[in-house]
């Protein structure tokens, strides 16, 4: 997703901190006035109030007039939302506001929140002499059964996005309710583009006649087909930042991986009874997660039970931090994320057999009052300790005593991986000394580093069933507050001496305008030419020079570490089988990359492997299969493929054209 | 076992703030390094820069550079911490490229520093 606001950050922020506000409309600055004051009844977070500002900037300075704002759950949307509301009610002259949501859950939410105006007032929003506007802010629901009368009504409505779809009558007669009747609205979604993607642009693109102003709220801007939306983004807070704040404002996650030969991961399909290990079931995962498989595999039950204790364990020092730090304020519950049905109802069985543990099942298959359970999790009177799920608990169910995830499923895209441990990031405990974890049980098979890393995480390897840790052990370091201590050492950014574009549209334009037909791909792919290059293969080192960091000129001299006195071979291991392996996966990432960087989906992923291999064997292997490469020529074609992938990336619709002028197998 | 390599930097003699947030023990390295080196006056990592650059997939993103850094002679340099590893990858390279540009156009100088 494009971040549009990257050349107004200097200015926006010298904006938002001379605290008077300049450019904009004197009733603006009056409201920016009146909401960062500091006896309001409740405060907003510092990044909810730069969501705020940039909104208010862009808008007004900008002139932009879609917006999107990329917030990590558990960051406060609701609250941005209304002040936003508020805003636009008290300077723009904007008297209805509609508020689309992908899904019940997140509908209960944000109706819990506006209902009566309760967000208006619990943060003073309304500027003295516009309080009453409170009662011009009353909330529709639009639900099924509802009447459109309320959307009239009301200044405040409120839906799931299919409430506008022109697949059914409800839907049909609300959208010509607004459409009819109002000539200037502002939308709001709240997560509302992870919905299926015709219908929802089409709504869209309707209400852009009535919307004087549109705010997308998204912890995830990019969708799970690889679009996103078409508004701009001009705030992005992450998971990171929001851990860095003093107190953090969600959870610190810290992983826990089983010893390697303790736990394998082995699977059955059900049907045929066909098994396979971790290691074979990539391309599968996959498949699963983009709906292309209706395979029914399951985990196989040992290890299925070594994770599942391994989780337990982890609960149990969850509770223990309960008490001991919350005194018990919350009850932590586990949620375990299973690959298909049947897998989450093994999963089920043996928590609820083998180990005791009171477990809610929610599927798609699940009654609504089985998806209500799930909501009242961890509340006092709910009596559940654990729930399992497949994908269904994603966005909008936001149940803060999860304490502990078991992913029993790999994640192959950052959607689902971010929006499944988003879940267990809301913090149960406030105030300054609030530390809290989520635990997640993963498995190094699994493969979830690059996730582990968008979420700043701890990985915690070799951890046995049994293994129990103390409190304190993997709460996060305390942080201190970071304020301007000493204004002198502040370094002014100098301005550019020469004009920057405003944005990148014209290059962009360039490089779509480029993307070719190329029927005859294979003399292409045949024509690519991987020159003989100087390869490091050995190193020896003589000496080790120190270079002191206090200014002086003298180095220090030391000997070089014993194995490098003789000369020792770089790029290990020589083992062709393992190079064999790692030249495969790499170029199965390389096709999967081309895949989604041309938009297509993975179910080409073999045979867009197939061609790759054939071309590495023909152009890097001289003419040799993998399996019959040396070890020089499997690293020599290794130490290419960023090569290779950079080829194919240079001619757009290359990858299309291979797809679409098919090699006959 | 990584652990979390994030933390706080206190007291810095060198920056304006109270402290200087590092999320790798090579940024912390480098703050200390930072500190001792007499020619730099002034450093910070909370500078709030980000500089677009269009990426290999044709995405345009907002890139935010380590360091900010004044000298004793008054010029000003951004510095980037880097793993070896990663420098060959397209989109380190166009993030690089564009920070170069954003310095040239503010007479400042951007440095990748690599262990």
């Amino acid at each position: 997703m494009y971040y549009s606001f990257a050349p107004y950050e200097q200015d926006f922020r010298a904006w938002w901190q001379s605290g008077t506000f300049p450019d904009v409309s004197p009733l603006t600055r009056d409201f920016l006035t009146h909401l960062t004051r500091k006896d309001a009844p409740r405060r907003l977070w510092r990044h909810q109030e730069e969501a705020v500002m940039r909104a208010v900037y862009a808008y007004e300075l900008l002139q932009w007039n879609e917006l999107l704002l990329n917030i990590v759950t558990g960051g406060g949307k609701t609250a941005i939302i209304g002040a936003v509301v508020a805003w636009l009610k008290c300077c723009h002259d904007l008297n209805k506001f509609l508020i689309l949501c992908p899904n019940t859950i997140v509908r209960d939410r944000l109706e819990d929140d506006f209902k009566d105006a309760k967000v208006f007032r619990d943060f003073g929003f309304l500027p003295p002499g516009m309080e009453h506007f409170a009662n011009e802010l009353g909330l529709h629901v639009m639900e099924p059964g509802a009447g459109p009368q309320g959307i009239r009504d009301s200044g405040i409505v409120l839906g799931n996005i299919q409430q506008l779809y022109q697949s059914n009558i409800s839907g049909q007669r609300n959208l010509a309710v607004l459409m009819n009747n109002e000539h200037r609205i502002a939308v709001f979604n709240d997560e509302a583009h992870n919905t299926p993607a015709a219908e929802y642009d089409n709504t869209l693109f309707t209400l852009k006649q009535i919307a004087k102003f549109r705010l997308d709220t998204t912890a995830t801007p990019d969708r799970a087909d690889g679009k996103a939306p078409d508004s701009k983004m001009i705030f992005e807070y992450g998971i990171t930042d929001a851990q860095a704040e003093v107190p953090p404002i969600i959870k610190s996650v810290v992983v826990y991986q089983p010893k390697l030969a303790s736990v394998q991961l082995t699977y059955t399909n059900p049907a045929t009874g066909e098994k396979r290990t971790v290691d074979e079931m990539d391309e599968e995962f996959e498949k699963i997660e983009k709906g292309l498989s209706s395979t029914q595999w399951v985990t196989d039950p040992d290890p299925c039970r070594k994770q599942i204790r391994v989780a337990l364990d982890r609960l149990q020092e969850q509770k223990r931090r309960a008490k001991m730090l919350a005194g018990d304020s919350y009850k932590p519950i586990l949620f375990v994320v299973a690959i298909t049905i049947k897998d989450a109802e093994q999963a089920r069985d043996i928590l609820a057999k083998e180990f005791a543990v009171k477990t809610l099942l929610v599927t798609e298959e699940s009654e609504e009052s089985e998806r209500k359970e799930a909501r009242s999790l961890g509340k006092a009177d709910s009596e559940y300790e654990a729930v399992v799920s497949v994908l269904m608990l994603r966005e909008g169910w936001d149940v803060p005593p999860v304490s502990v995830i078991l992913l029993l499923r790999k994640f192959s895209s950052r959607v689902y991986g971010q929006q499944v441990i988003g879940r267990g990031l809301r913090l149960n405990m406030r105030g300054e000394d609030a530390q809290e974890i989520c635990a997640i049980v993963d498995h190094e098979k699994l493969k979830h580093g690059w996730l582990w890393e968008m979420v700043g995480a701890k990985i915690k390897t070799g951890v046995d069933q049994g293994n129990l840790f103390g409190i304190e052990e993997d709460l996060p370091p305390k942080r201190k507050p970071q304020f301007v201590a000493n204004p002198d050492l502040l370094i002014e950014i100098p301005e550019p001496t020469e004009e920057e574009k405003a944005d990148f549209d014209d290059d962009l334009a360039d490089i779509e305008v480029q993307v070719g037909d190329y029927p005859k791909w294979q003399q292409i792919l045949d024509s690519f030419h991987y020159e003989a290059e100087t390869e490091i293969t050995k190193v020896e080192i003589e000496r080790v020079e120190a270079l002191p960091l206090d200014g002086s000129k003298f180095r220090e001299i030391h000997d070089p570490p014993a194995i490098y006195r003789t000369g020792r071979a770089i790029d290990e291991p020589a083992d062709p089988a393992r190079l064999a392996e790692l030249l495969k996966n790499s170029v199965r990432d390389v096709a999967s990359d081309l895949l989604a960087e041309e938009g297509i989906g993975t179910h080409e992923l073999g045979y867009l492997y197939g061609v790759l291999m054939d071309h590495v064997s023909k152009r890097l292997l001289g003419g040799k299969t993998v399996g019959a490469a040396s070890p020089e020529e499997l690293r020599h074609a290794l130490n290419r493929r960023h090569r290779m992938a950079g080829n194919f990336k240079a001619m757009p619709g290359l990858v299309a054209s291979i797809v679409k002028y098919r090699k006959e197998a | 076992m990584p652990g979390f390599e994030r933390g706080d930097f206190e007291n810095p003699k060198k920056s304006a703030y109270s402290v200087e947030r590092y999320d790798s023990s090579w940024e912390l390295d480098y703050m200390k390094r930072l500190e001792r080196d007499k020619t730099v006056a002034k450093w910070t990592k909370n500078h709030g820069i980000a500089i677009q650059y269009v990426t290999e997939a044709g995405n345009v993103r907002g890139y935010h550079p380590d360091f900010l850094i004044e000298s004793r002679d008054g010029t000003k340099e951004l510095h980037e911490i880097k793993g070896g590893q990663y420098l060959q990858n397209p989109d380190t390279i166009r993030k690089h490229e564009a920070a170069k540009n954003w310095c040239a156009k503010r007479k400042m100088k951007f440095v990748v520093i690599t262990k």
